[in-house]
């Protein structure tokens, strides 16, 4: 019987490991407090279907990997002060983790330890040192403590993605923590949300010596990065930013009247983590056909000047369902090296067609749809194709103006026929007769 | 979810917290007041803060199950809402009540009590709670079961209850179950003194955190349940619970910085702890609150101190005195021992004028120490209390000068005087053999004299494209700031990109009331061309161009009327030929009628006839097929026909006409006759093989070979 009930249990886990694909989530945290300071956040994503696992970030048994299979999807480091993880985790771990397609949310403070920076460095993303904090002597909150480090976020400073950052709201962002600075050489990361021109990141208690690591709008407080292979990762250099006492928090700049009765950071919150949990933003390619106009199915090879039709099928992921894409920006390159033929697709029911004259250069060629586009995953198809020249019978035979040439060629066929015909049953009038 | 224990840090902990607590005991109040960090509680519960746990209670409506019914239910009682609807609420617990879950049970009943009014019989409740109530059950299941059936009306045995709750404390020592003992041993009418002495034992298993914070493992609802039950369980035994006074300050700390909890189940326990510590009869921890804002100035020189307890209330008659305000940058004391003065308005509110002690501008620590007018043992946190504010000053700029000078010129440049918030009238104008000169100081209002700020930035935005370009001014030992832009030399900073730029400067600091941004001058600003080639690259986000391919253009031919005329004068000889046959007459006469014949002329017009069926449909292969099963007939048939006028022809021609030499030999259908004696040897046409080389004398026979050959080679492909 015991075996019996190992089976069902495996089968049990198979069988949940296979419905929570995507959902598995740890969340590492620097005491248990973070638990409770920030459980509207927690909530939310559970609300959302994401199962958590929390663990200390020095937990001596943390492991991503297990018999080589991650043995989770997502991963939130809610441990800002982590100057070395536990178990088997550490920088190079984490990064294994986003080159295997997993994706990270990361919440910095002003103690941000040295593993979290180099972790960002990775991605692209340069956190100010220890102890820094963003500054804004004009544009901070009513309830900060003095030192201007409790920043109203404009977002009008967000990044224009309403995939990422969901309807831009009215309500300013409170951020209290550490600055970042993106590396200008690297283009995947999304620069999310910035700090407002007056901005700054430095020590609030020591005077500028320096030039400040990070200043004005260059000044990152949330980063994200997007990487090849479609991993997302998101910076935001505030834990507090994800707290409940933030969540729930008035705004008011200091310096100008405005106030709100709430901060907008539980919807960026939530927005955010979201879509860095692929839980939106996220594309896939179904049925890809091409075939001559007219017809049902693709030849062997098309030949160059034919009309063709081309349509795909792209879905989006929605509330946990894929449903048909609904862009209207979706293009189709007909490449050999370079694109010959660029062309927006139409869109019916989710199916996006086009059809369009192959060019007259024969070669091998592809139908390339590179849809590349902020908040969504990189959708590449290519379906490969051959473009053959003209057979010899497909060249044109009734040219006008080379009737001439044919007219003489036949005119002298049926002139051999009757001259042949004439020539060889000739008779002639016998001359003796007549003679 | 699934939460990992760590039993090894657990146990480290443990052991530290436990040599603590014995050392603590001892040493708490000395170091509290010489060296630890203020302790007293710094925020308390405030109607904010109530109104939005009342929310989160007043939110669970409509329930979910008992549980959130019972906690939902006791919250917004702990905290003086309205309840509820009686009688549908109670339909609703009745409903929803599992008669066989002890849990159920207890939480139904629970929630009954606090609703009051509602009364309703749980089927042998009776016997399933009496059963829980053993050694073998666990402390939960017990407490479940006396205060269920405490709830109900029920009789319970005080003293099985002891016993069995000791019993279950033995497997399970765990703080949450202690503290249910607690609050079970608090109700119960036997000898409780063995669950009062647990108290200390439990409250030193707390885990410290930042030397602020004590909390137990499993959060908030552990802890508060903790401290809840031994502070009620202490009101029973009449005995201050052994719980050391700065623990408790440090308890009160961890849960005022969980006030924002937004979980149905520890927020009611938070409250209903809150109150415990507000309420019962032995610590009561106070808190100092600032009350105004953190800065202080001239305009607003009274610093507000609230003095309350966790709950906000107040504290009777107090006498609080600002033991030092010390600066936090030079450590200078600027006042000691002052007393503050105690609010009219409101009985908790205490006022001191820190302006009148003549402040530096910075930020000051005022450590204060609550005093009650009517001796209270029971207050906690009393020395030692901390507020931080911050003296702030305005700020004005002064002598501020911008020009253009050139780079090498050491001599001095035109400046412009400019009066802040004034904007230069004319824009500068500045190329990169040349520099910006600013000049400008910030003094403060409140002492006239000059100063530096944190934050001076120079910032220059680039008009049309929007991008800025910060740089940070520095104060000379003069403390006034100059700011040179080298233009040639910062060109990289702009990207090259020549055009019309604003210079703002930033001024901006904690200690300063009025941080500005002033937009002094626009600057037209010229980098050496051709530098800027750093081409845009492309969003790579965005649509890309639409590209059309481009195909080849088809020659140009003539038009149609000029083939058409060529064509019909290509075609004319043959009209001509046809024409003139017809007007001469052509006599065909020789056409033998044989099969060969026929065919020979109608193969071969039907190769013909193929030739144009490849140009109008078929390929090159279906016309070499056709054309080789045209090839065999023609072939045959020609030769036939050919070898057949041969032999008519060179018989009568041969014999009589042509031939007028000595022929004596001819050659006739293959076979060679000889004539005469004397032969001359004769090459002659020999029509069986088609074409024989022969010397012949006319050129007659010639033609025949040569008409044989041309016939034979129409034939051939």
């Amino acid at each position: 019987m015991a075996w019996r009930q190992v089976a069902g249990l495996l089968l049990v886990v198979a069988v949940c490991n296979i419905a929570s694909a995507g959902k598995r989530t740890l969340v590492l945290v620097d005491n248990w407090s973070i638990r409770e300071s920030h459980s509207i956040f927690f909530r939310n994503l559970r609300d959302a279907g994401f199962e958590l696992t929390f663990k200390t970030a020095d937990d001596a048994g943390l492991a991503l990997i297990k018999y080589g299979e991650f043995l989770y999807d997502n991963l939130v480091i809610f441990s800002p002060s982590v100057e070395e993880f536990g178990g088997n985790v550490d920088v190079p771990a984490i990064t294994n983790f986003i080159d295997g397609g997993g994706n990270v949310l990361v919440a910095a403070s002003s103690d941000i330890g040295d593993p979290l920076r180099e972790l960002a460095t990775e991605c692209g993303v340069e956190f100010d040192e220890e102890k820094t904090a963003v500054i804004d002597h004009l544009n901070y909150d009513v309830s900060d403590q003095g030192k201007h480090t409790l920043i109203v976020a404009d977002p009008a400073n967000l990044i224009d993605a309403p995939m990422i950052v969901g309807k831009k709201g009215k309500s300013p962002f409170l951020f209290r923590g550490v600055g970042m600075v993106s590396d200008p050489e690297n283009p995947l990361v999304l620069n999310i949300l910035r700090a407002s021109s007056t901005a700054y990141s430095h020590n609030p208690v020591e005077k500028i010596e320096e030039f400040p690591h990070a200043v004005g709008t260059n000044t990152l407080l949330i980063g994200a990065l997007q990487a090849r292979n479609n991993a997302r990762v998101v910076f935001v250099g505030s834990l507090d930013f994800f707290s409940d006492e933030f969540f729930q928090s008035p705004v008011q700049n200091a310096n100008k009247g405005d106030r709100f009765p709430v901060s907008g950071n539980q919807e960026l919150a939530l927005n955010l983590a979201r879509w860095v949990f692929h839980q939106k933003g996220v594309l896939r390619v179904g049925k890809v056909s091409h075939h001559l106009k007219g017809e049902k199915e693709p030849g062997p090879a098309y030949i160059i000047n034919q009309d063709i039709d081309y349509s795909i099928e792209i879905e989006e992921l929605v509330n946990g369902e894929w449903r048909p894409f609904e862009g209207s920006d979706v293009q189709l390159e007909f490449v050999r090296i370079d694109p010959f033929i660029r062309t927006t697709l139409k869109r019916k029911d989710g199916k996006f067609y086009t059809s369009f004259t192959l060019p007259d250069v024969y070669g091998v060629f592809q139908f390339r749809v590179d849809y590349n586009r902020v908040g969504y995953t990189h959708l590449f198809s290519t379906t490969q194709v051959s473009v053959w020249p003209l057979q010899h019978t497909q060249y044109e035979r009734f040219i006008p103006s080379a009737y001439p040439y044919y007219a003489s060629a036949f005119s002298m066929m049926a002139g051999v026929v009757l001259l042949s015909f004439v020539f060889l049953h000739f008779r002639e009038e016998p001359k003796e007769k007549k003679e | 979810m699934h939460v990992s224990k760590f039993p090894f840090q657990h146990t480290r902990m443990r052991i530290n917290a436990s040599i603590m607590a014995r050392v603590c005991s001892v040493l708490v109040l000395l170091a509290v007041a010489v060296v630890g960090k203020a302790l007293t509680p710094s925020t308390f519960l405030t109607t904010v803060d109530k109104d939005r746990l009342k929310a989160v209670f007043e939110g669970a409506d409509p329930y979910a199950d008992v549980q959130s019914a019972h906690y939902s239910i006791l919250g917004i009682k702990l905290l003086g809402g309205t309840l509820p609807g009686t009688q549908d609420t109670c339909k609703f617990l009745q409903s929803k009540i599992d008669a066989g879950n002890i849990a159920s049970i207890y939480h139904a009943s629970e929630a009954s009590k606090a609703l009051g009014g509602c009364k309703f019989d749980v089927p042998n409740a009776k016997k399933i709670l009496g059963d829980a109530i053993a050694p073998s059950s666990s402390v939960q299941d017990i407490a479940f079961a006396f205060f269920g059936l405490k709830n109900l009306g029920l009789a319970v045995d005080d003293k099985a209850v002891g016993s069995a709750l000791l019993e279950a404390l033995k497997t399970d020592d765990s703080p949450l179950s202690h503290g249910y003992s607690f609050l079970v041993a608090a109700e119960l009418k036997s000898d409780t003194t063995k669950f009062f002495e647990n108290i200390e034992d439990v409250i030193a298993q707390a885990d410290e955190v930042d030397e602020k914070y004590v909390q137990f493992e499993g959060g908030l609802f552990v802890t508060a349940l903790v401290v809840d039950g031994a502070y009620k369980l202490a009101d029973k035994a009449k005995k201050a619970p052994t719980i050391a006074e700065d623990k408790v300050a440090k308890l009160a700390n961890y849960f005022l910085s969980r006030k924002h909890v937004h979980q149905l189940k520890a927020a009611c326990q938070f409250v209903s702890v809150i109150k415990t510590l507000t309420e019962n009869k032995f610590h009561i921890p106070i808190a100092v609150s600032l009350a105004s804002s953190v800065a202080v100035s001239q305009a607003e020189p009274v610093v507000k101190v609230r003095v309350t307890n966790l709950m906000g209330g107040d504290l009777g008659q107090l006498t609080v005195t600002a033991d030092s305000a010390r600066h936090l940058g030079d450590e200078a004391i600027v006042l000691s021992k002052k007393q503050l003065t105690a609010s009219s308005a409101d009985k908790s509110l205490y006022e001191l004028n820190l302006m009148e002690a003549k402040p530096a501008r910075g930020f000051y620590r005022l450590t204060v120490s609550v005093a009650p007018k009517k001796a209270d043992s029971r207050l906690i946190g009393t020395t030692g209390a901390e507020v931080e504010v911050k003296v702030t000053t305005r700020v004005s700029v002064e002598n501020v000068e911008i020009g253009v000078a050139d780079r090498d010129q050491m001599a001095a440049a035109r400046t412009t005087k400019l009066v802040h918030p004034n904007k230069a009238q004319v824009p500068l104008e500045a190329d990169s053999h040349q520099k910006i000169l600013m000049r400008f100081a910030l003094k403060d209002r409140l002492t006239g004299k000059l100063m530096t700020a944190h934050q001076t930035f120079v910032r220059l935005t680039n008009l049309k494209t929007k991008q800025e370009i910060i740089f940070v001014s520095e104060a000379d030992n003069s403390l006034t700031n100059k700011f040179d832009l080298d233009v040639g030399a910062s060109a990289k900073d702009f990207g090259y990109q020549s055009g019309k730029y604003s210079i703002e400067l930033i001024v901006g600091d904690a200690i300063i009331e009025n941080p500005f941004s002033w937009t002094l001058a626009d600057v037209e600003l010229t980098f050496p061309e051709g530098s800027s080639t750093k081409s845009e690259i492309q969003n790579q986000y965005s649509k890309k161009p639409e590209i059309k391919h481009l195909f080849r253009e088809p020659e140009k031919r003539p038009p149609g009327a000029v083939s058409m005329t060529f064509t019909i004068l290509v075609l004319v000889p043959l009209l001509i030929l046809l024409l003139l046959w017809l007007k001469i007459g052509v006599n065909v006469s020789n056409f033998p009628l044989s099969i060969s014949a026929v065919g020979f002329h109608v193969c071969l017009a039907a190769i013909f006839a193929l030739y144009y069926c490849y140009w109008t449909n078929l390929n090159m292969f279906q016309t070499l097929r056709y054309l080789g099963i045209l090839a065999i007939p023609t072939f045959l048939f020609g030769n036939r026909l050919l070898s057949g006028i041969a032999s008519k022809r060179c018989l009568p021609a041969l014999a009589s006409t042509i031939c007028s030499t000595n022929f004596s030999t001819l050659c006739f259908s293959g076979k060679l006759h000889s004539r005469g004696n004397k032969t001359q040897k004769l090459l002659c046409c020999c029509p069986g093989s088609g074409f024989s080389l022969a010397r012949v004398c006319t050129d007659h026979i010639m033609h025949i070979v040569c008409l044989s050959r041309v016939s034979v080679s129409l034939v051939g492909p």
